[in-house]
């Protein structure tokens, strides 16, 4: 283990959880998947569960008690949150001090196995990693379906800037709705609002069929809607309207990049 | 929408105890687990579980976590995580599993907070692409999030290998077939430590191995990343994928030739014992 005398690590008190909260908040909260932590969430969540002591939790702080960087570290050998000040000029050192840490904890406890999350895009960890012998790949076991589009809909529409719609009736089919699930989506536009039900009988200006798996793969971007328009997952009517019909869809995807700590899936 | 025999509906506060008998039964998880997940957890909500009972007894359950997360920008909404889905052995593959799915979807029968949409953690790719892509339209959403990992010793797979031992020998053609094959395999592999693995008449046998000891007298060495080996064997990846992977250098298998059918029969046998 490196010693620094500018960094030094020492153990969690109740006292850190603001400082703690505001860390992690600040780093992740530009990713889609952000759950905010709060005094609840983390109590629970974390400080309870069964692999987590108050020395699993392990705090890096510089010479102005500042803390820059953590991890919780579980006896089962995950790491459920490893969080780090990546606007620190120091990020690097920060980081790798942090798995070092972490790490020969996990190896005095006895794992055979340790593992953690970490954003894709993070450039810093990837490179600690590959040097300490660890193994990467995406994480791919976790999975969302949408269970109500009419909210979900509603809620991009309202944090949508730029509507660019006036006076128009959208309906998007869903052709494969299961019984007690409402097959169809009304989207209105009005000269300063946006109402979406999942009934109304007027005639839209714009029909979109398509199935509950293709609209949640655009919404989500994980179709690119030109492709899937040729590849006939959707349908738009009528035709003259396409365009119309692929710009509105195209207000509904999100472009967030996606980010859960290993804490969150569990 | 029940048929006479099973009968679905959210669960009551006082059945929570029944529930993590339920869900001890089907998963293996330490007891503090399920006190800390379903006994101690402030956030959970008993409407949030949906129990299938059979003559008073609960067979089934499917339980939800409610949270609010963010989606994009400084949207947030409010969401259902897949906290845990068991239904009992004897019951399983009888349809009850969807039914619990589709009743979360359903507004009318299951209360969901308001929640758009619904995370789950599934492990299983076969799981994912038979029942929650099928059933209830799930996407994966997470391959901007990197797992690292480091394997320190073998225990963990040499654990998975009795499993699926015990599925090939249950086996008898799968049995032979394995004990002709006469197939080592040297695994050098980044992020764990080395091992061969052996076929034999008792199914497929792991030793570690270092790095005085290489396993010369191996039929075949494969080197490259531990984390793609295991998603091979998983089924995340397609044999094609290996063939890319081998293109790209990313993985290495060095051997006779000759041997390749040998080696993707194990493969093909490995995956079967696996998913059993």
């Amino acid at each position: 283990m490196r010693n620094n005398s500018e960094f030094k690590f020492r153990t969690y008190g109740p006292e850190d959880d603001q400082q703690l909260f505001s860390l992690f908040n600040k780093t992740f909260r530009n990713y889609a998947g952000f759950v905010k932590r709060t005094r609840e969430y983390w109590s629970w969540y974390y400080k309870s569960r069964p692999d987590v002591d108050e020395n699993s939790i392990i705090i890096l702080e510089d010479n102005n008690q500042q803390i820059v960087a953590y991890a919780v570290v579980g006896k089962t050998g995950k790491i459920w949150d490893f969080c780090y000040d990546s606007e620190n000029e120091k990020a690097e050192e920060i980081a790798s001090l942090l798995l070092e840490k972490s790490v020969s904890y996990l190896v005095e406890n006895g794992v055979d196995e340790i593992k953690f999350h970490a954003p894709e895009s993070d450039k810093i960890v990837r490179k600690i990693c590959r040097e300490m012998g660890f193994t990467t790949n995406n994480y791919r076991y976790l999975f969302l379906t949408v269970v109500d589009f009419v909210p979900l809909i509603a809620k991009i529409l309202e944090q949508s800037d730029q509507i660019g719609f006036d006076n128009e009736l959208f309906q998007i089919v869903l052709t494969d709705a299961p019984p007690g699930i409402d097959d169809s989506i009304f989207v209105e536009f009005g000269a300063q609002s946006v109402s979406v039900t999942a009934k109304l009988t007027r005639h839209p200006k714009v029909k979109i069929v398509t199935s509950i798996l293709a609209l949640t793969e655009i919404i989500f971007k994980k179709k690119n809607l030109w492709w899937s328009l040729l590849k006939r997952e959707i349908k738009i009517w009528p035709h003259h309207n396409i365009l119309k019909g692929l710009q509105f869809l195209g207000k509904l995807q999100l472009d967030d990049v996606w980010f859960t700590p290993l804490g969150d899936c569990y | 929408m029940e048929n006479q025999e099973f009968i679905l509906h959210p669960s009551k506060s006082t059945e929570r105890e029944e529930i993590v008998q339920l869900l001890r039964r089907n998963f293996e998880n330490p007891p503090d687990y399920w006190n800390w997940k379903y006994i101690k957890n402030p956030t959970i909500d008993s409407s949030l579980i949906l129990v299938i009972k059979k003559k008073q007894k609960i067979v089934g359950c499917g339980c939800w976590l409610h949270r609010t997360l963010k989606i994009s920008g400084q949207l947030e909404i409010s969401s259902l995580q897949t906290a845990h889905l068991a239904i009992d052995r004897e019951f399983q593959k009888s349809g009850l599993g969807k039914r619990l799915l589709l009743s979360m979807q359903n507004a009318s029968s299951f209360n969901k907070k308001g929640a758009a949409i619904c995370l789950a953690v599934i492990l299983d790719n076969y799981l994912y692409k038979n029942f929650y892509r099928r059933i209830s339209r799930h996407i994966p959403i997470s391959e901007s999030t990197a797992v690292y990992a480091k394997f320190l010793a073998c225990d963990q797979l040499k654990k998975q290998l009795e499993k699926m031992n015990k599925v090939i020998l249950s086996k008898p053609e799968l049995a032979s077939s394995l004990s002709k094959m006469n197939l080592s395999i040297r695994c050098v592999l980044k992020g764990a430590p080395s091992f061969v693995i052996q076929t034999s008449a008792n199914g497929l046998e792991m030793k570690e191995i270092n790095s005085t000891f290489i396993g010369e007298n191996a039929s075949f060495t494969i080197r490259g990343d531990f984390m793609f080996v295991k998603e091979l064997i998983e089924g995340y990846y397609g044999i094609s994928s290996l063939f890319f992977q081998l293109l790209r250098n990313k993985i290495a298998l060095i051997g006779n030739p000759f041997s390749l059918p040998k080696l993707y029969r194990l493969y093909k046998i490995a995956k079967s014992a696996y998913y059993n």
